[in-house]
């Protein structure tokens, strides 16, 4: 029997069939390569707090516990730039993995990133944790991967975690990727009230009722349980957007409606920062809720959802208004989250 | 001859292992439905044309977000078949959240269909469905019933000297609109009957109700009176068709 005729040779059965079956074969094998390699490694399971929404994590970076200790090792390591610093640098644990002091720049605060796809105050930096960590090592620390590579302890890290004969700096976002996906901030005094572990006190309820109700209508940016909305707004900081960096979203859109336009903070341990804003110009949150009392500015590319029904985008809190929303914010601090030693320093 | 079996017997264990899917107990195709928007009849551009309503104002779009839910199909006036496909959203802006696909629709020929705009109850509340990080800011307040948004319909607008914002959100089950189209669909295995849906945005702004935004607040959260006027308006902004080859 002859299969596969042409006009010069014609192949025997037997042969043409081994050939398909070695092809199968490597098919299905090439198909398990990921599985193989990560079959040696330990799972780790990442719990979904109450209430989150669903995890997205690419398919080839499932969070295995060598993979993670490997981000956590790098996360605190200055090898990562030219200039002594480490991510720990700047996101700091006990701060909330961010870092803030006064006048200056708030830095991207590091707690449930894993839920965002927009980061950068400008939103400038859009896609999976892994597409923001390779951004981090390639432009922002610009890292030297050759000290990686020569490096006495990552080259045998990185083989056993990713099976990687020469460490890339897809590796190496990835790492940290795992890593930072597991810098998850839920057990704070907000989060044990909603599970019915405790109660807010009188002046924090009727904060909670003012953040969440049309009053304050603060959830329509900040929504709970993440306290972000993964979008960018202008909040009404400025009515003309001369410098450049208070022109936020316009920078990667071009377009003038998103002159102003910042991405949504995420509230989560808001009580230990001491600078607010893209830009810092706030010092305490006494000074942020006076903005969105009294101090919003009209534009063209003001938000839509600032304007609330009464037509006025000054919502004209009391003090006791002001007070009840800062207690309420405090609730948001989580203690376990910043001094957890899983994320500290190994 | 046993060289083949072989062959044949690994390729169906190479090729089985790769998916999951369910056994078919009656030929089934597929049902696609493509979201275009228009501002009368210009292709909506978001963010960066402003657009006359009826009311003499000019609007722009900066955000236009929903869901859709409950597909069913009907004929001779009685309901078929219905999807048990979550809601799915639809996002104006980006060219690939504009398509709803439901797999498994009996084959056959129907001669209506319906959907709701928003979220039918059996998943408007809390956690009822799962959405993406990217649907995140669709959730409802709780305090005002929880579920999801059912659109966001946000933008500018200007009127002579005036300028300023609207912000027309809906949710909440009394504001869910359905939808009702004659089109006769022949649903064939294995093959995709699609289907145009076309909103026209004007139709937000009037009929029967004219929302003149320079007198009146655009910002309808918490505003039942002008979420049921969205609501009236909203039964006229889509139409549908077939798609032509």
């Amino acid at each position: 029997m002859r299969l596969f005729q042409t006009s010069q040779k014609t192949l025997p059965a037997s042969i043409v069939v081994s050939i398909l079956l070695v092809m199968l074969l490597s098919m299905a094998l090439s198909c398990q390569k990921e599985s193989n390699q990560t079959t040696r490694l330990k799972p780790y399971i990442i719990e979904l707090p109450n209430s989150f929404p669903r995890l997205e994590i690419p398919d080839d970076n499932q969070p295995y516990m060598e993979r993670i200790a490997l981000g956590r090792k790098l996360y605190y390591d200055s090898t990562l730039s030219n200039d002594g610093r480490a991510c720990a640098s700047c996101h700091i644990q006990a701060q909330g993995f961010t870092k803030s002091s006064q006048n200056v720049m708030p830095v991207l605060h590091h707690a449930n990133l894993a839920w965002k796809n927009l980061y950068m105050w400008d939103g400038s930096q859009s896609g999976s944790l892994e597409e923001l960590m390779y951004f981090e090592v390639t432009e922002f620390f610009n890292t030297n991967l050759s000290k990686f590579n020569s490096h006495p302890e990552y080259p045998a890290l990185f083989k056993e975690a990713y099976n990687s004969s020469t460490i890339t700096g897809e590796d190496l976002a990835k790492a940290l990727a795992q890593f930072v996906r597991t810098l998850i901030s839920a057990n704070s005094k907000y989060d044990q009230v909603m599970s019915g572990q405790a109660t807010f006190t009188e002046l924090e309820a009727k904060g909670h009722a003012i953040f969440t109700g049309e009053r304050g209508s603060c959830y329509h940016c900040h929504i709970p349980p993440l306290f972000t909305d993964n979008r960018v707004h202008n909040i009404g900081l400025d009515s003309t957007y001369e410098i450049p960096a208070n022109q936020g979203y316009f920078h990667s859109t071009g377009d003038s409606s998103h002159l102003g336009h910042m991405r949504t903070a995420n509230l989560r341990n808001i009580g230990l920062r001491s600078s607010f804003m893209h830009d810092g110009r706030f010092n305490d949150l006494k000074q942020v809720l006076e903005h969105y009392s009294n101090g919003v500015k009209q534009s063209p590319s003001l938000d839509p959802v600032m304007i609330k029904s009464n037509g006025s985008a000054k919502l004209h809190f009391t003090t006791e208004e002001i007070e009840a929303l800062e207690a309420f914010l405090k609730t948001l601090t989580d203690s376990t989250f910043i001094s957890n030693p899983e994320l500290s320093q190994a | 001859m046993r060289q083949f079996l072989t062959f044949f017997l690994l390729c169906g264990l190479v090729f089985s292992c790769s998916k999951d899917e369910t056994a078919l107990s009656e030929p089934q195709g597929r049902i696609s439905i493509d979201f275009r928007h228009f501002a009368g009849t210009d292709s909506l551009l978001i963010g960066k044309v402003y657009y006359p309503n009826a009311a003499g104002n000019e609007y722009r779009v900066s955000y236009l977000k929903y869901f859709i839910s409950g597909l069913c199909l009907y004929k001779n006036g009685r309901k078929i078949w219905q999807t048990k496909t979550p809601p799915i959203s639809i996002n104006a802006k980006y060219q690939d959240c504009l398509q709803a696909a439901f797999e498994q629709v009996p084959v056959g020929s129907y001669d209506s269909l319906s959907f709701a705009f928003g979220i039918v109850p059996e998943y408007n509340y809390h956690g009822g469905f799962e959405i993406s990080n990217d649907d995140y800011d669709m959730y409802w307040p709780i305090n005002l019933g929880g579920g999801y948004h059912f659109m966001k319909f946000e933008g500018h607008w200007r009127d002579g000297d005036e300028f300023g914002t609207f912000a027309f959100h809906v949710g909440a089950k009394e504001n869910l609109i359905i939808h009702g189209f004659k089109l006769p669909l022949d649903v064939q295995e294995a093959q995709s009957t699609n289907i145009i849906m076309t909103m026209n945005t004007h139709e937000w702004f009037e009929n029967p109700y004219l929302f003149d935004l320079s007198k009146e607040n655009g910002y309808t959260m918490g505003n039942q009176g002008q979420m049921n006027n969205l609501v009236l308006n909203g039964q006229h902004v889509f139409k549908a068709k077939l798609q032509d080859f």
